[in-house]
């Protein structure tokens, strides 16, 4: 920082202790904390005290890397002293054509390792076979006006895309290039086909052959990959099973992995478990989760298999995510008393979904819709209502669908005896969707949101950007988003920002509580300017007087569109002490 | 600068711990805020703090600054009341994000320091056992050298390489992994 004192201290750094130094290696890829054996005499045999290993996505030759830095870490003078293993961190870009039968074992080496290197409870195992992945691919798309008729189901379109290379993926053993986004497609959906563990590690040449039709797949160019037929086996990765009876174990992450696990699971430590793509085969799922008696965070993500699952009383559970499960069904805790956090991702459901057992004090909710719009009068709008019930004791909702307020505001909702369940305690709400130009009902939406929301204090709303409209309504599968296809750069190469100086901003004056008293905070995130998007920001400027500090970000478009919006909105603004952030 | 003890501690008065730093000043702190300290709550418990807790390797400034840390960090843990598990996860933290961030913002104002001053700090959080401090101050440091070549750490921190051509060879050679 300043000269004098680092150089009147001399060489400070190096006077911590072995300990200490690995402590701040830790926090370092785990190559970049062995390069430090080059420093100095006393940086050399450091590296057995660094206790966690970071290995982020893409470095190369990801699985000699690992298994040297574990070796690393039993060499040298000062391995008495080697920390305990604390954290091993591995996030293969794709691990599908490393995954020789050598790369297997070594990965079934490195969990052993770490394992028997492990002390107390403080073990994080985070193994992600298939980082460069999306976690989920939604489909964004407004139903056209009037119609419920364009049902699209996520499954039906989901393990197809179209190609937008000439990819050749080879077998050559590298990291992967462009072509993984398209090549996971193509696993996902034979990993379905895969058997048991023992089937799988005998069979290699299986392996190297659905690779074969993969690339011969590829090469075709422009064409969806077909579905494999049954039978083609990926080798998927599984792990071993002495993971499940590792007493150290305090954080399991696991990313398109098999399960085996033994006919006795022992994981006493575990707090903490995140299953990405692990497919449950003959209930493996439940048995594991219930089976960790102190489990506080649970994460289930596009685990495919998995209908119906029950965490035991006996867990404490303080977080519950569950993202694109789309066979599941059911859900029940048997203590709800710490539950804080609940996050969904996936489609409207049915009101009986979770069954939760004690107190509800949720604090935080985040629920996204995938995929179909919700339309007025159909049942998903009913059923959200339902779904919304056991949440109405949050202070913070995060409400995410394909169009902004969920279709709430359109007249059919208003006739009907539902109406948006009562938020009591609701401090922040967050409204993330599309809102087109012409869609006038979502001022009238965030009315009966707001209405009963007597204790809302800041409204955060994101306008999500509508996708290319040629492509959608010519070609199913052009409007599975993939962030090749939809990256704003290419098809959005025109700006979005619209201002249209003639138009006639009518919006009612309102009465409403929270925005009379409470409301502190608005901010507006990717602002189109469109004449709906216009409308819903003065509406909710002009009836809220307390507002003291407005938050507003553009999409991209020209600064003389941007000036007018701005002076606008600066306009609407009440209270004029308010602090403004415009960009 | 000894005013650590006053303040808004007076509804938790019944348990208040003296901490004598090296230049033996005073600091009365709560126990709530004393306890972040694994060494101390380790003294507590076995009932040896009476007539206050000797810091000999702590010297009044950087206590100060650590109880500092501590008052504000001792807030956060006790937030969550009667849970059963001290569970760190800013996830759950993340319940109140308002909170959150301000704990971020104080976390960046409390290290803009000296290095000399970081150092100490690094210090006095490993003696005293606080993992929060320790995790903090020690990231500093690891940000600070990632990304940068042997040589450009070597300057940064005074670090005099005495190794022989031989040993560098070798040491590339053990861990050529890490050089790819």
């Amino acid at each position: 920082m300043d000269a004098d004192s680092n150089s009147a201290g001399g060489d400070r750094l190096s006077r911590l202790g072995d300990a200490t130094l690995g402590h701040i290696l830790s926090f370092l890829p785990a190559a970049e904390a062995a390069r430090a054996a080059a420093l100095s005499r006393r940086w050399r045999h450091v590296f057995p005290a660094v206790h966690t290993l970071n290995f982020p996505v893409r470095p190369p030759r990801l699985v000699t890397g690992v298994s040297a830095a574990l070796f690393g870490r039993d060499r040298g003078p000062r391995v008495a002293a080697a920390s305990p293993l604390r954290a091993l961190r591995v996030a293969f870009d794709e691990f599908g054509y490393q995954g020789g039968c050598d790369a297997r074992k070594a990965v079934d080496g490195w969990l052993s390792y770490a394992a028997y290197h492990a002390a107390g409870e403080t073990l994080e195992i985070d193994l992600r076979l298939d980082a460069g992945e999306p976690s989920c691919k939604r489909t964004d798309v407004l139903l056209p006006p009037g119609g419920g008729e364009q049902e699209q189901k996520q499954d039906e379109f989901g393990p197809h895309v179209m190609m937008d290379t000439d990819a050749d993926p080879g077998l050559d053993g590298g990291c992967g290039g462009d072509d993984d986004q398209t090549m996971y497609e193509y696993y996902s959906n034979v990993w379905s086909e895969s058997p048991g563990r023992d089937q799988i590690m005998g069979d290699d040449d299986d392996y190297v052959e659905a690779s074969s039709k993969a690339a011969a797949a590829a090469g075709g160019g422009g064409k969806p990959y077909p579905r494999p037929m049954a039978g083609e086996g990926y080798v998927i990765y599984v792990t071993p099973k002495s993971l499940f009876t590792c007493a150290a174990l305090r954080s399991l992450r696991l990313s398109r992995c098999g399960l085996d696990l033994p006919s006795t699971i022992a994981l006493p430590s575990l707090v903490k478990l995140h299953l990405t793509r692990v497919t449950d085969q003959s209930g493996a799922m439940q048995r594991l989760v219930a089976a960790c008696p102190r489990l506080a965070d649970l994460t289930l993500e596009a685990c495919d298999g998995v209908t119906d699952l029950s965490v035991p009383g006996g867990a404490r559970l303080r977080r519950l995510a569950l993202q694109c499960c789309h066979e599941l069904a059911a859900v029940a805790v048997g203590d709800s008393s710490e539950l804080r956090v609940f996050e969904y991702h996936g489609a409207v459901l049915e009101p009986e979904f979770l069954t939760m057992h004690g107190p509800r004090k949720i604090k935080l909710c985040t629920i996204d819709l995938c995929a179909q719009e919700l339309s007025s009068g159909t049942p998903e709008l009913d059923n959200l209502m339902y779904f919304l019930q056991p949440f109405t004791c949050v202070e913070r909702l995060h409400l995410t669908s394909a169009r902004l307020g969920c279709g709430i505001g359109h007249g059919a909702f208003s006739s009907s005896a539902l109406e948006f369940p009562a938020f009591p305690e609701l401090r922040n709400l967050e409204l993330t969707g599309m809102l087109p130009g012409d869609d006038i009902s979502a001022t009238t939406a965030v009315t009966r949101i707001l209405e009963r929301t007597p204790r809302l204090e800041t409204l955060s709303l994101f306008f999500l950007p509508e996708p290319h409209p040629d492509p959608v309504a010519t070609n199913p599968y052009m409007n599975y988003e993939d962030p090749y296809m939809n990256d704003e750069e290419t098809i959005h190469a025109a700006h979005k920002l619209r201002y249209d100086r003639h138009a006639t901003l009518a919006v009612p004056d309102v009465n409403i509580p929270c925005m009379r008293e409470r409301m502190r905070e608005i901010n507006l995130v990717h602002y189109q300017g469109a004449m709906a998007q216009r409308m819903l920001a003065k509406f909710l400027l002009r009836n809220a007087p307390v507002v003291d500090e407005v938050w507003c970000e553009f999409a991209r478009g020209p600064l003389s569109i941007q000036t007018k919006l701005m002076g606008e909105i600066e306009g609407w603004v009440l209270n004029k002490s308010a602090k403004m952030t415009i960009r | 600068m000894a005013s650590a003890g006053s303040g808004d501690e007076k509804a938790a008065a019944a348990a208040m711990i003296t901490l004598i730093s090296s230049d033996n000043e005073k600091f009365e702190v709560t126990e709530a805020t004393a306890t972040l300290s694994q060494t101390i709550r380790h003294m507590i418990e076995d009932g040896c703090t009476d007539g206050g807790v000797p810091l000999p390797n702590v010297t009044s400034k950087i206590l100060a600054r650590v109880i500092e840390y501590c008052k504000k960090h001792a807030t956060a843990a006790a937030g969550e009341e009667g849970s059963s598990s001290s569970f760190s996860d800013a996830a759950f933290l993340e319940v109140d994000r308002a909170f959150l961030e301000e704990l971020e913002e104080f976390d960046d104002a409390f290290l803009e320091v000296d290095r000399a001053t970081l150092f100490d700090l690094i210090l006095a959080a490993n003696y005293l056992d606080i993992k929060g401090l320790l995790n903090l101050t020690c990231q500093k440091v690891a940000d600070s050298v990632k990304g940068k070549t042997p040589e450009q750490i070597r300057e940064m921190y005074n670090i005099v390489n005495d190794l022989t051509p031989e040993e560098e060879a070798e040491i590339r050679r053990e861990t050529q992994w890490a050089f790819e």
